[in-house]
């Protein structure tokens, strides 16, 4: 307001109001800046949800997402793969030499249509399955208690109907195991797999808790387990052999299979070479059958290069997992019989769970997964399909802009007078 | 607290020390004792409850204003007690009296004083007559001693203070209170069932795994686990980020529309704890002096033997100025207010006093087209703001000085010269000469004040009051330019007091003859007219009219009320008028498709801006006598004339009416009737020709009585009772209480907005009506239930009165109780049910005579005993503390009586208008703001923690986080906190216009509409369903598949995050949030940029080899390396984005659809460029603050110009007729076209677009027919909206 001062007009009103006069006042002039951030009047988009404004948009997501459903759809139905569940092999099947079908309900492949691949059983590829025992003599103990199950290797047979471009990838796939359990997941000790010779005091007060010391029989000293830790005594410990392919001739051709590079970078770099002195520490629990006399110069763990470790050490965060045991970058995996053989050490019955192998193929996208494409495609759908409803709807039912008979003081008018004008208005 | 303590300055005060050497010291306020003795001076300000012992007034008066203590504006004259004021003359005397007084204990009566004094053994009663408080200041005294009674918190005005002020809590503060706690349960009750869950689990599962042998967690460590997990479900955030979104609000409400800058005085936020409870008020109290009204009385109308005139010197001034100024200075603002209103006086009175001047004027008035000028321009300078739409008929004063000029010898001129002498000498204000030669004048009430100057303008100037007489100084009754002045003695003055209502006073007139001139109320001087009966009879029968008018008037309001469609013949007309105000703008394809609905909501708010049933100046006069009507008829037909030809003096004036009494009398009351309903405060003057036996008789009786020392109050006034008896009727005169700008207007929008305004007044009740009906607070026909203890029946009127409201027999109705009523109601419990329940049905209440300490019980009462309601108190003056105290919200004006209310208030604005935009903008945003943020807030904790609750049900129940615990500590301050803090500050739901224009949209935040219980259970439900589209989809998706070993938590949880960010950003930020400017859309980028920053930089930061790396989540390098690249990853980010999105557009938009609120169609509305700038026209006209004069101006014109068509069209038919007599293909146009030609614009429109345009146009005005558009009209639906 003291902006304009009536130069040319002394006697004007304005030059007698203290309130115009520039310079001086100015300064004090309580009057808020008038920008227009300060007022609110910045400019603003202010669009409305009406039909109109959603229904494109219904439309255009629709139309964004079923073809990105369809794509997915497809890369997804590339993959080839077999699953076989061996939970039961050492129970189940019969005894070597003898063998039979392992039960449908663990097997399913997804195999692309292959004309020249022939089967001598058409119709059931169910695979077979049998089981040797390799010994019944060495029990394991843990926590005091024997190990009660016997140790077995598992055979299985089974047919891929197609030639598997590599990468070729070979998880093994447990359910209800629960690596994600609160102390299950936090039971380790990251200094001492990173190569540390972490002394017993630290690692019996570390996180490595149930597992961290033990009393050795032959020394009746206290020695850290090496590694400590549930997750490492839990390690996955059954074996797998290179898969075998039957020729004709029953002359068996492996398909090599390497652990090389199935850890990631990142897993790598957090172990190392241990520094412990060997008769320092103990051997889980659960490695006791693999090394039931402690650890010696020949029979030591290699943390550091041993990547199915790394692998297992990379917790999963559902109970449900697929873990990569090998793997074959570059050689086609021809159709025809296969056959691998597991040592079974792995006890997936006693906690309900179950193990299986997994044989896929990968593209960038991973492995097979058909169900992101149908949700893809179902999203696309429902939009249009609502797009289109509402576009009926707004067709049969059209509320005009702005409809008055819509108003608050309309509708709700003769309960609110009632309530309103008694004590209490009743305000929620 | 020390109240005012702005006033630091010294008082100067008496010491007299041990040498017995006495002098003035000055002190400060704080340092004043009991026992002092103080000297205050003209213009001080009390410091403390004392007793007057001297004062220089005449016969040791002093004049104390008391407007600060209990809002009365006259002044109150206070008296020493006799036998201390004689003994204490000087300054030496005081020091040597002895003197014993005995006060009262400190109480909180204002309006009692018990104490007594003894000087030399003889004993007198102290009342409040000789007790000055604290609070109010010295006016018109030259200078007062004093002795204190009482200091700082024992004096009457603190000891009305509200002691323990409580603290204020927004009311939207209980709703969350109640919802946390909610929250709190509710978490306990989930971190209660996942424990029992996990040991269920444990028992199936973990105690069967031999991996996990000895791991089981206790129990209580797993309940401690999952409290600890989810205890951010319950947002700590919330009350810390509400700290700062409400100082965000604050400083946005730094409105430049707020802002006074006569006073410079922005809108001032002391708190910002109730920010939002600006939004949901639903009761105001409001002070009156200095809060509705200036404290500025005019001189607007006076009536002399049966005519009525309209004074508005002062407004043709202002007018003339205002507009040289804006001629001058396109730019300048308008200046209002005290500071320029002084200017305006003082240059009016260099220019209009004294013979030269009045010559000036009357030569001015000799020419014709200056005269005419003024006539016309005039016509709207006033508008009674009570009656905006009534006519103002009456001529000006100046019409009458050039009749008395020009007919100096007529009956009615001699009446009326007498009239304004009565004017001139009936008062008791002093002149005083300033240095400049103009004279001021010292008055006891503003009142008098008032009349004084219109005596001065119209020709009687008071030059001099010497003791005992007063000198006038008048143009003579010729033509001549030459001045009289003449001196009056002062014989007596019998003093106005609220039990008389009159005052009077005798004087001898040059020539020897006495005179007694008595004003009062009506009421008062009624009685005492000579022909008494006569009067009585023909004011009943005015009053008989005037109340059968309001009848009818409240019959109307009554049956708009119920009707369905109220005024059909209205909606046409306002109709066609709307096409006018809202259609303008290029009429296209879009803007025509939607007019039907632009009219429909013109006609509506025209409907609810016109909620007065306002009869027509014609439908009036039916009710009025037939001579009084043609009277008026004739004032009618002479202001259409005056435009051109000299005026006819002999039409003027009747003078055989002059001459009849009856219809003198008649016309006069009829006239201080409508004064009255205009809202003007009348006076009615009597005189009466002594004789000087009968004055010497009396006077000696009147002499015993004013020097008795007993009774003397009584005995004054039994003698004035004698000698003020068979007056003969002099005038009446009607006085303005000059209202704040916009205060009408904005009490209608107030009451639109479904608030209800009750008025606490220290002041007399009959003012305090006045003021109700000039503010539109009472309506013409409103039912005015007066509650007074001395009629006894209270009970049975407030029986009778709230039967009748519940009822619905009542169109209007208005409580009136005076504060001692209250005293009385409030002492029984039965009463005071009553009261509150009449109370809370009544329209509006009106409280006079109250002390700031019931002014505040009041505001108690309603806040506490009204479930859930929010007051607010708005008042000016000290006495107005208390009770902006105890409501929700105080505001305080800045203005004339000090800051005090300002500084203790919590909010304090300049003026009162400035209320509309405070609540309706302001406070109705910052109540949307703060809800959306509460809501939000509890939204995304949810949304994003019940992705941890649903996790568990995978990870065993054991209490594993989802998330990796660094992003998860910062997601509420990193993350989440602009996505609610930015709608917290900056959301606007709709246009401030909008707001404004449509106050009805207000009741939103009184039904507490924007956040509660039912809203916020609505939002919860979103929120859990959008959690586990989040959950389910990833899980789904991205959990069970194979995806080359990327299956631990981090990938999984950092999807969920990310899902989580994004979304709640989009929604709050983008989808909430109305008013997309700028700012949100930052907010949304940082947030959203921030968070994938934040993952690269986790990426970095973890070391692999650092103590922290946790297999579980493998950060290091996870984001830049593993997830970051899956391309599925984030084709199942963009999976759940796009569902929740669309879950999220999909029920909003059928919620708006099949359920719009308001809101929803107001945003809808005001996206109608037309429609918006219909709203901004509205709201700027009010502004401007001559709504309703530009409407009448613009209504004129476009009466003008339907008057040119209609002829134009007459014209173009006749030819159409002459041309082809028998095919007449044109008469349907031309009935159809002529009503749609009554607007301006759209004539103008028609005229300037082609012809393909015209048609259009005309069909589509066809299409506008309101019988065959809607069937519901908004205008009954508001109708039944208000009855209640």
């Amino acid at each position: 307001m003291a902006d304009t001062p009536g130069l040319n007009h002394p006697d004007s009103i304005d030059s007698q109001d203290p309130n115009a006069q520039p310079e001086d006042k100015k300064a004090k002039s309580r009057r808020p800046a008038n920008t227009a951030f300060r007022q609110q009047r910045l400019k603003a988009w202010q669009p409305i949800l009406t039909p109109k404004t959603v229904l494109p948009l219904f439309f255009a997501i629709g139309i964004v997402f079923a073809p990105i459903g369809g794509g997915l759809l497809f890369a997804s139905n590339v993959v080839q793969e077999i699953i076989m569940d061996y939970s039961h092999c050492h129970t189940d099947a019969p005894i070597w030499p003898e063998t039979g079908r392992m039960p449908k309900a663990g097997f399913e492949s997804h195999f692309a249509k292959n004309k020249s691949f022939t089967d001598t059983n058409p119709g059931d590829l169910t695979p077979f399955w049998s089981r040797r025992n390799i010994t019944n003599t060495t029990q394991t103990i843990f926590d005091g208690k024997p190990y009660p199950h016997a140790m077995w290797e598992c055979q299985l047979n089974f047919t891929i109907e197609n030639n598997m471009d590599p990468p070729v990838y070979f998880y093994y796939r447990l359910t209800n195991f629960y690596q994600n359990h609160r102390r299950y997941a936090k039971s380790f000790n990251t200094a001492q797999l990173s190569g540390e010779a972490v002394s017993a005091g630290s690692v019996h007060s570390s996180d490595c808790d149930p597992l961290h010391t033990a009393i050795d029989p032959k020394d009746g000293k206290e020695k850290p387990y090496y590694p400590c830790g549930l997750a490492a005594n839990s390690v996955f410990n059954d074996t797998f052999a290179n898969p075998l392919r039957l020729g004709a001739a029953n002359d068996p051709v492996p398909y090599n299979m390497t652990t090389k590079g199935i850890a990631w970078a990142s897993d790598r770099e957090l172990y190392g070479e241990t520094k412990y002195n060997l008769e320092d520490v103990l051997p889980p629990v659960n490695w006791q059958g693999r090394y039931p006399d402690g650890y010696t110069a020949t029979n030591k763990p290699d943390l550091a290069n041993d990547e199915a470790f790394q692998v297992w050490m990379r917790l999963a965060g559902l109970p449900t997992f697929s873990k990569l045991a090998q793997k074959n970058t570059d050689t086609v995996m021809n159709q025809g019989s296969y056959t691998v053989s597991v040592n079974s050490f792995f006890n997936v019955t006693e906690y309900g769970g179950t193990k299986s192998i997994i044989i896929s193929t990968g593209t960038i996208m991973g492995g097979r997964n058909p169900f992101l494409g149908i949700a893809y495609v179902v999203v696309g759908g429902l939009c249009i399909v609502l797009g289109a409803l509402f576009t009926v709807t707004h067709l049969v039912k059209p509320r005009k802009l702005g409809d008055h008979t819509y108003l608050s003081w309309n509708n709700d008018n003769s309960h609110n007078s009632g309530s309103e004008g008694v004590l209490g208005a009743d305000r929620s | 607290m020390a109240l005012a303590t702005s006033k630091n300055e010294p008082v100067v005060s008496f010491q007299s020390n041990q040498e017995g050497l006495k002098h003035w010291a000055a002190l400060k306020w704080k340092d004043v004792k009991v026992g002092d003795i103080v000297k205050l001076e003209r213009d001080d300000d009390v410091p403390a409850d004392m007793v007057l012992i001297h004062s220089d007034g005449p016969n040791g008066i002093a004049y104390i204003e008391t407007m600060a203590l209990d809002g009365e504006t006259n002044l109150k004259s206070k008296q020493g007690p006799p036998p201390l004021v004689k003994r204490c003359k000087t300054v030496e005397d005081i020091g040597s009296c002895r003197a014993t007084i005995v006060a009262e204990d400190p109480n909180i009566d204002l309006y009692n004083f018990e104490g007594k004094v003894t000087v030399a053994g003889e004993t007198m009663p102290l009342t409040t007559n000789e007790i000055v408080l604290r609070g109010s200041a010295l006016r018109n005294t030259s200078k007062a001693i004093g002795m204190v009674i009482n200091t700082g918190e024992d004096c009457k005005i603190r000891m009305n203070a509200n002691k323990n002020p409580r603290i204020k809590a927004p009311a939207m503060q209980y709703i969350t209170n109640k919802i946390v706690i909610m929250l709190v349960i509710f978490v306990v009750i989930l971190a209660l069932f996942c424990s029992i869950a996990y040991e269920i689990w444990s028992a199936n599962v973990e105690d069967h795994s031999w991996y996990l042998r000895r791991a089981s967690v206790p129990f209580s460590q797993i309940i401690i686990g999952f409290i600890i997990l989810y205890n951010t479900l319950v947002p700590l955030s919330l009350y810390v980020s509400l700290e700062i979104i409400k100082v965000g609000q604050l400083l946005l409400m730094a409105d430049v529309k707020m802002y006074d800058s006569t006073s410079n005085t922005p809108m001032v936020c002391n708190t910002t704890t109730i920010l939002e409870n600006l939004g949901q008020v639903d009761y105001i109290f409001s002070d009156k002096t200095g809060t509705l009204t200036d404290n500025i009385m005019r001189f607007r109308k006076l009536s002399v033997a049966g005519y009525a005139w309209l004074h508005d010197f002062d407004l043709q001034k202002e007018a003339a100025e205002k507009q040289e100024r804006d001629a001058n200075n396109k730019d300048q603002k308008k200046h209002k207010g005290k500071g320029v209103t002084r200017t305006r006086f003082a240059r009016k009175s260099s220019s209009a006093p004294g013979g030269q001047d009045n010559a000036k004027m009357s030569t001015d008035m000799k020419s014709p087209n200056s005269a005419s000028g003024s006539i016309r321009r005039s016509g709207s300078v006033w508008k009674s703001t009570a009656r905006p739409s009534k006519g103002q008929h009456e001529l000006r004063t100046e019409e009458m000085l050039r009749f008395m000029q020009s007919k100096p010898h007529s009956i009615f001129t001699k009446k009326a010269r007498f009239f304004l002498l009565s004017l001139a000498l009936c008062h008791t204000c002093l002149p005083e000469v300033q240095e400049d030669g103009e004279i001021e004048f010292q008055a006891a009430s503003p009142d008098e004040l008032a009349l004084v100057k219109a005596a001065q303008e119209l020709g009687f100037l008071v030059i001099d009051r010497p003791a005992r007489s007063i000198t006038l100084s008048y143009t003579g009754a010729t033509d001549s330019s030459e001045n009289i002045s003449e001196t009056y003695d002062v014989l007596d003055v019998i003093e106005f007091s609220s039990k008389r209502k009159r005052m009077s006073i005798i004087v001898r007139f040059p020539n020897g003859k006495i005179c007694i001139f008595c004003k009062g109320a009506d009421s008062a001087i009624l009685p005492r007219l000579k022909l008494a009966t006569l009067a009585i009879e023909k004011a009943s029968e005015v009053v008989r009219r005037s109340s059968k008018r309001k009848s009818m008037e409240a019959e109307q309001a009554l049956r708009r009320m119920s009707e369905h469609s109220p005024r059909q013949s209205f909606s046409r007309v306002s109709m066609s008028m709307s096409r006018k105000s809202i259609g303008h703008g290029r009429p296209s394809m879009a803007s025509t498709r939607l007019q039907p609905i632009r009219d429909e909501l013109d006609t509506w708010l025209k409907g609810r801006e016109r909620s007065d049933v306002e009869m027509t100046a014609e439908d009036t006069s039916a009710y009025q006598s037939p001579r009084a009507s043609m009277g008026r008829f004739s004032f009618a037909s002479m202001d259409r004339r005056g435009s051109g030809q000299d005026i006819q003096f002999d039409e003027l004036v009747d003078e055989a009416l002059v001459l009849d009494e009856a219809a003198v009398f008649e016309r006069c009351f009829q006239h201080m009737n409508d004064f009255a309903s205009e809202g003007l405060r009348t006076l009615l003057f009597g005189h009466r020709f002594l004789e000087d036996d009968e004055y010497n008789g009396w006077k000696k009786m009147y002499l015993d009585a004013t020097t008795s020392l007993v009774d003397r109050q009584k005995l004054i006034e039994n003698a004035g009772e004698t000698i003020e008896q068979n007056f003969d009727l002099s005038g009446a005169t009607a006085i303005e209480d000059k209202l704040q700008k916009g205060v009408p207007e904005t009490i209608d929008k107030l009451r639109r907005a479904n608030i209800k305004i009750w008025m606490l007044t220290g002041d007399k009740r009959e003012t305090a009506i006045n003021i109700a009906h000039s503010a539109r607070l009472a309506k013409n026909y409103s039912d005015v239930i007066i509650l007074d203890h001395t009629t006894g029946e209270v009970e049975q009127r407030m029986a009778a009165a709230t039967l009748d409201i519940t009822k619905g027999n009542i169109a209007h109705s208005v409580v009136v109780v005076d504060g001692q009523t209250l005293a009385e109601i409030d002492a029984n419990e039965t009463l005071k049910l009553l009261f509150f329940d009449l109370a809370v049905l009544a329209d509006s209440v009106i409280c006079c005579r109250a002390s700031p300490s019931q002014k505040a019980s009041l505001v108690k009462k309603i806040r506490t005993k009204i479930n859930r309601s929010i007051t607010l108190a708005i008042g000016d003056g000290a006495n107005d503390i208390a009770m902006i105290q105890e409501a929700h919200v105080g505001i305080g004006i800045s203005g004339k009586e000090g800051l005090q209310a300002a500084r203790i208030s919590d909010y304090s604005i300049a003026q009162f208008r400035f209320l509309q935009r405070l609540l309706f903008v302001h406070g109705r945003w910052n109540y949307i703001r703060t809800a959306k943020y509460i809501l939000s807030t509890f939204w995304k904790e949810l949304v994003f923690y019940l992705l941890q609750a649903l996790f568990q049900k995978w990870t065993g129940y054991t209490g594993t986080s989802l998330f990796e615990s660094t992003s998860l500590t910062v997601f509420n301050t990193l993350f989440t906190s602009l996505a609610v803090i930015l709608p917290g500050v900056f959301e606007q739901d709709l246009n401030a216009s909008t707001l404004l224009a449509v106050p009805e949209l207000y009741t939103l935040g009184q039904r507490n509409e924007g956040f509660n219980i039912k809203k916020f259970l609505g939002w919860m439900f979103m929120a859990a369903s959008e959690s586990m589209v989040i959950w389910f989809v990833m899980f789904g998706l991205f959990g069970e598949a194979i995806f080359t070993s990327d299956n631990n938590l981090l990938s999984m949880g950092q999807l969920c995050f990310t899902s989580a960010v994004v979304f709640i950003n989009t929604k709050t930020l983008i989808l909430e949030m109305h008013n997309k400017t700028l700012i949100p859309a930052l907010g949304w980028f940082i947030s959203v940029g921030g968070w994938f920053m934040w993952n690269i930089l986790l990426s970095f930061a973890f070391k692999p080899t650092s103590s922290k790396t946790y297999p579980l989540y493998p950060v290091a390098n996870g984001f830049l390396t593993r997830f970051g690249r899956n391309i599925l990853w984030w084709l199942v980010v963009l999976l759940t984005l796009g569902c929740v999105v669309l879950l999220e557009l999909g029920v909003s938009s059928i919620r708006k659809t099949f359920w719009p609120t308001d809101t929803d169609i107001f945003q809808e509305l005001q996206k109608d460029n037309i429609i918006r700038r219909r709203f901004e026209e509205t709201v700027r006209l009010e502004e401007e603050g001559d709504r309703v004069e530009v409407e009448v101006e613009r209504e004129k014109t476009s009466l003008d110009r339907e008057g040119e068509i209609q002829d134009l069209l007459d014209e173009r038919r006749r030819e159409i007729l002459d041309a082809d007599g028998e095919i007449l293909k044109s008469p349907t146009d031309a009935e159809v076209n002529p009503p749609r030609m009554s607007s301006g614009n759209l004539t103008r429109r028609k005229f300037s677009t082609d012809t393909a345009m015209h048609n259009e146009e005309i069909e589509l005005s066809t299409r506008t027919n309101p019988s065959t558009r809607h069937p519901v009209d908004i205008a009954e639906v508001l109708g039944r909206k208000t009855t209640r």
